[in-house]
């Protein structure tokens, strides 16, 4: 696996697991909408999702697309590594 | 309002696998929010309550899972 893939994967397994993590919180929080150390946590784990992700775009193109994630010149949409073709 | 099946109440469905296996009622405790998992380690458990970390081996009746 060259470098570049392996920050690419390990950036990608952050936001895997922080974007995990704010649906568990979420969920949480649809039955428990007044637990104020759930929600700090939610919004905490929030601000650092949007971190990676700006991280991520910055050095990979966009995560999604049709409108939902900006691009640089050229388009980097059609970038490889395609999702299949990344080791974990 | 109830309506008769023939005569009586309908029969209630048997279980497949345990003919003994009655219909479903389910009490839970409420869950508290206490100590929760770093994102990985919640990601690698599938939860990220370490109180709902139960991983479960599969019943013979569903070996194939």
């Amino acid at each position: 696996m060259n470098r570049k893939i392996s920050h690419q994967a390990h950036l990608l397994k952050e936001i895997m697991s922080y974007e995990f993590t704010a649906v568990e919180l979420n969920l949480f929080l649809d039955t428990h909408p007044a637990d104020i150390k759930a929600l700090a946590e939610y919004n905490q784990v929030t601000e650092c999702l949007k971190k990676l992700k700006f991280e991520y775009e910055k050095c990979y193109g966009p995560l999604m697309n049709f409108g939902t994630s900006p691009s640089q010149h050229p388009w980097r949409w059609i970038d490889e590594p395609w999702p299949w073709q990344i080791e974990y | 309002m109830l309506r008769e099946y023939n005569n009586c109440l309908p029969p209630e469905p048997i279980g497949a696998c345990f003919p003994q296996a009655r219909l479903a009622q389910a009490w839970t405790p409420y869950q508290y929010m206490r100590l929760v998992f770093d994102p990985e380690i919640g990601l690698y458990h599938g939860t990220i309550f370490p109180e709902l970390v139960r991983p479960y081996t599969p019943h013979p009746c569903t070996s194939e899972w």
